[in-house]
C-alpha cells in the first residue's frame, strides 16, 4: 500500500471544513488566553501574599499538568457541577487557559523590562498608579512580547487536534472520522501535517509582518 | 469504597510507570536528537545543515499529536506496525528533539567566535574545539530550557493514551468508565502530573547547579 | 636561505574595500618584526591569515616551506585540515581581547591544549605551565578562574599559554590595547623578555612606538593594505621616507 492521491481528494473537503473549526478554536482561544494572562499579571499586584501565592500556585498547576487531562476535567467533570458547555465551549475555554498560563510570563518579562527610570518619571509627572500602568508602563512592556506571543499563537495552533479526544470536529477529528470510515489513515493524517506546516509558515510570515508594521509605522 | 480507592490507586500506581517510561525514553531520543541535528545545523557541510533544517521544520511544524497518530495509524500503510510504546516514544522524542535542536544551535551559537578562534591558534581539532571549549561553555546555557521541553514532553506523554497506551490520563478514563465516576480520578491524575512536573522542576535545578559555569575562585 | 614565513601576491577584499593589496613579505627564522600603521589598515587581518583564520581571494602564503592555500576554481581556498594541522602547531597567537577559556583556571588554560595537541603528558604540561606562570609573575593565580583577573594579568596567561605549545612563530595583535593603561608595562616587560630569550619568530601589531623601536629586529609600515615602509626600527623612526609614515610618527609621538 502507498500514497493514494483520489482518496486524498476525497478527504480534502472534509478536512476544509475541519479547518474552519480549527481556526476558530485557535482564535478565539488565543483572544481569551491574552485577557486571561493580562489579568493573571495584574492580579499578581494586588499587595497581599495569599493572592499571589496562589496566582502563581495555579499558574504552575496549569502549566504543570497536560491539557489532556484539563480538557477531560472539563468535559467530563462540569456537568456533574451542572455547568453544562457545549464541547467546544469547553475547548476554547480550556486552551484559553492554558495559554494564559504562559502569557502571563511574557507580559511579566515585558514588563520586568521597562526600565524603572519610567516609573519614577511618571511619578514625576504626578502621574496616578492607573494612568502610569495604562499609558506608560503596558505600551512599553507589550511591543516587545509580540513576536512571542506569535511563538505561542502557533504553538496554540499546533495543540488544537487535541480538541477531536472531546469530540470536535476539528481538522484532527475530522481526518480520524474519515480514516475510521474507509479504514486508511495515511492519507488524512498526512494531510492534516502539511497543512499545519503550511498554516505555521504562512502565520510565522503575517505575524513577522505585523511585527515589523508595529516596529516601524509608515 | 475502599474496594474502588483500591482500584484507583492500582490502575494509577501502573499508568504511573508507563507514563515515566514514556517521558523518561522520549527525553532521551529528544536529547541525542537535539545535539545530533542541533550541532547538524551549524555544520559546515550544506547536505547535513540542509537535513537537519528540514528534521527541525518538520517535526516543529506538524503538531506533535498528528506525529503520533501518524506514526500508529498511517505508517502501517507502508507496512511498518509500532507498538503504541514505541511509537510515543519516537513521535514525542522526534518533536521535542526538534525544539531542542533549535536550543543547541542557538546556546552554541552564543558562545562568542574568540573562543573557537583562540582554539583554532592553539591547534585544537574541530572536533576538540567542540568537546573541550564549546560544549563546556554552551552547555549551562542549555539546561533550563531543555527543562522546559521536558515538561512539555511530560505534558504531551498523555496523548499517547488516545492511542491505547495504558498510561496515567488512560487509566483515569478506564476508571471513569468502569465506575462512573469522574471528579476523583481527573483530580488524582492532575495531582499526579502535577507531582512529576515538580520532579522534573527539581532535576533540572541541580543539573543547573551541576553544570553552572565557575566564577571567582575555586576554593584550593 | 629559506624564509620562515613567505607571503606573495596576498589580496583580499571585504565588498569594495580592499584589506590587502597584492601584499609581498618574506621573514627569516628568528626574526622579530613590529607591524604599526593607521588602524583599518590591514594589519591583523595579515596575522589572522597566518593563523588560518581568515580567508583570502589571490595569493599564497608558506609557513617553514608549506604551502596554506590551494588553488581551487574559486580562488585560494586553505589546504585540508589534515595538512593544516602540522603548519598550526608551528604558529601561536595572541589576541587583543585575550581569548582565554571562561569555564577553565588559568592552570586548566595552559595545561589542556599541551595534552590536546600531544605535546606533553599531564604532569609534564602541569609543570610547564607552572614554570610559565611564575616567569609572567602569575604563580598565585593558577587556580584562579579568568574572570577574577585584570586585563593585564589575562594577557600575561594568554602568552603563557600560547608559549606553552613552543611554535616557532608568535603573533601578537595589539595586545596592550585592550588594557587599563596602567597595565601596559607589566605585559610590555613580559613580551620583551620574551623577545630576548628565545629565537622565536615573532610579529607584533602595536601602536606603543617606543616598545616597537626595542623590540624589533625590523619594523613594516602599513598603510591601506600595502606595506610602504620596511627597515631596521631606527630607520624607519629616524629617517622615514615615505611621506605617509612621517605624518603618522608625527601623530603618535604627539600622543605619547
Ligand atoms: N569581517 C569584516 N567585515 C568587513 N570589514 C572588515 C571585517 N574585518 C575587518 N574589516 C575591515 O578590514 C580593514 C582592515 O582591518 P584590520 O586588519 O583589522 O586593520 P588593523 O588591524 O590594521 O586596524 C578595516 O577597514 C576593517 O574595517
Ligand atoms: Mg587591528
Amino acid at each position: 500500500m502507498s500514497w493514494d492521491s483520489h482518496y486524498a481528494l476525497l478527504a480534502l473537503p472534509v478536512l476544509a471544513r475541519g479547518l474552519w473549526i480549527t481556526i476558530v478554536a485557535t482564535v478565539l482561544s488565543f483572544a481569551l488566553a491574552a485577557v486571561l494572562g493580562l489579568l493573571i499579571v495584574l492580579a499578581e499586584m494586588i499587595p497581599s501574599r495569599t493572592v499571589r501565592t496562589l496566582v502563581r500556585g495555579s499558574e504552575h498547576f496549569i502549566r504543570g499538568t497536560p491539557l489532556l487531562v484539563q480538557l477531560f476535567f472539563l468535559y467530563y467533570v462540569l456537568p456533574y457541577l451542572d455547568v453544562t458547555l457545549p464541547a467546544l465551549g469547553c475547548g476554547i475555554f480550556g486552551l484559553g487557559v492554558h495559554y494564559a498560563a504562559y502569557l502571563s510570563q511574557v507580559y511579566r518579562a515585558g514588563i520586568a523590562g521597562v526600565p524603572p527610570l519610567q516609573w519614577e518619571a511618571a511619578r514625576a509627572c504626578n502621574l496616578t498608579r492607573t494612568q502610569t500602568w495604562v499609558h506608560i508602563v503596558l505600551p512599553q512592556a507589550l511591543k516587545p512580547s509580540f513576536p512571542v506571543m506569535g511563538n505561542y499563537l502557533i504553538a496554540l495552533l499546533k495543540e488544537t487536534p487535541i480538541l477531536s479526544s472531546i469530540t470536535i470536529m476539528d481538522m484532527m477529528g475530522e481526518a480520524n472520522t474519515f480514516g475510521d470510515l474507509h479504514y486508511r489513515y495515511l492519507e488524512p493524517v498526512t494531510l492534516v501535517g502539511i497543512l499545519f506546516l503550511s498554516i505555521g509558515l504562512l502565520a510565522r510570515w503575517v505575524t513577522g509582518t505585523v511585527y515589523r508594521l508595529l516596529s516601524n509605522p509608515v | 469504597m475502599t474496594a474502588t480507592l483500591i482500584d484507583l490507586a492500582v490502575s494509577m500506581g501502573r499508568g504511573l510507570a508507563i507514563t515515566a517510561w514514556l517521558t523518561m525514553g522520549g527525553c532521551a531520543l529528544a536529547l541525542a536528537c537535539a545535539f545530533l541535528f542541533g550541532l547538524g545545523r551549524v555544520s559546515e557541510r550544506r547536505a547535513v545543515r540542509a537535513i537537519s533544517i528540514g528534521y527541525i521544520e518538520l517535526f516543529r511544524g506538524t503538531s506533535v499529536f498528528v506525529q503520533i497518530f501518524w506514526l500508529y495509524y498511517a505508517l502501517p500503510a507502508f507496512g511498518i506496525l509500532l507498538s503504541p510504546m514505541v511509537s510515543g516514544i519516537v513521535a514525542l522524542g522526534l518533536n521535542v528533539g526538534a525544539y531542542g535542536a533549535e536550543i543547541v544551535r542557538s546556546a552554541v551559537g552564543a558562545v562568542g567566535r574568540d573562543q573557537a578562534e583562540a582554539s583554532t591558534a592553539l591547534n585544537l581539532t574541530r572536533w576538540q574545539s567542540l568537546r573541550y571549549i564549546i560544549l563546556p561553555q554552551a552547555v549551562p546555557r542549555m539546561i533550563p530550557v531543555f527543562g522546559n521541553n521536558a515538561v512539555e514532553l511530560l505534558k504531551a506523554t498523555a496523548i499517547v493514551s488516545l492511542i491505547s497506551l495504558s498510561d496515567i490520563t488512560f487509566q483515569a478514563q478506564q476508571f471513569r468508565i468502569r465506575t462512573g465516576q469522574t471528579i476523583m480520578p481527573f483530580i488524582v491524575t492532575l495531582l499526579l502530573y502535577f507531582m512529576l512536573y515538580l520532579l522534573i522542576l527539581h532535576g533540572v535545578r541541580r543539573a543547573e547547579r551541576a553544570y553552572a559555569l565557575p566564577s571567582g575562585n575555586r576554593p584550593s | 636561505m629559506q624564509p620562515l614565513i613567505r607571503i606573495a601576491g596576498l589580496s583580499k577584499s571585504y565588498g569594495s574595500s580592499r584589506i590587502l593589496d597584492n601584499l609581498s613579505l618574506d621573514i627569516p627564522a628568528g626574526q622579530k618584526v613590529a607591524l604599526i600603521g593607521p588602524s583599518g589598515s590591514g594589519k591583523t587581518t595579515i596575522l589572522r591569515i597566518l593563523m588560518t583564520l581568515e580567508s583570502i581571494d589571490s595569493g599564497q602564503v608558506e609557513i617553514g616551506g608549506a604551502r596554506l592555500f590551494d588553488e581551487t576554481a574559486t580562488g585560494p581556498a586553505y589546504v585540508a585540515e589534515r595538512r593544516l594541522r602540522p603548519i598550526r602547531a608551528q604558529v601561536g597567537m595572541v589576541f587583543q581581547h585575550f581569548g582565554l577559556f571562561p569555564h577553565l583556571t588559568v592552570e586548566r588554560n595552559i595545561v589542556l591544549p599541551q595534552i590536546l595537541n600531544r605535546v606533553a603528558s599531564e604532569p609534564e604540561a602541569r609543570r610547564k605551565a607552572m614554570e610559565l606562570l611564575d616567569l609572567m609573575g602569575l604563580a598565585d593565580k593558577a587556580a584562579h578562574y579568568p574572570d577574577r583577573l585584570s586585563g593585564g594579568q589575562k594577557q600575561r596567561v594568554a602568552i603563557a599559554r600560547a608559549l606553552a605549545l613552543q611554535p616557532r612563530v608568535m603573533l601578537f595583535d595589539e595586545p596592550t590595547s585592550a588594557l587599563d593603561p596602567l597595565r601596559v608595562n607589566e605585559v610590555l616587560q613580559v613580551l620583551h623578555a620574551v623577545a630576548r630569550t628565545t629565537d622565536m619568530t615573532m610579529l607584533l601589531v602595536t601602536h606603543e612606538m617606543s616598545f616597537a623601536r626595542n623590540f624589533a629586529d625590523r619594523v613594516l609600515f602599513f598603510d591601506h593594505g600595502r606595506i610602504v615602509e620596511d627597515g631596521p626600527p631606527d630607520a624607519v623612526f629616524d629617517t622615514p621616507r615615505d611621506p605617509r609614515t612621517q605624518a603618522f610618527l608625527r601623530l603618535s609621538s604627539q600622543g605619547e
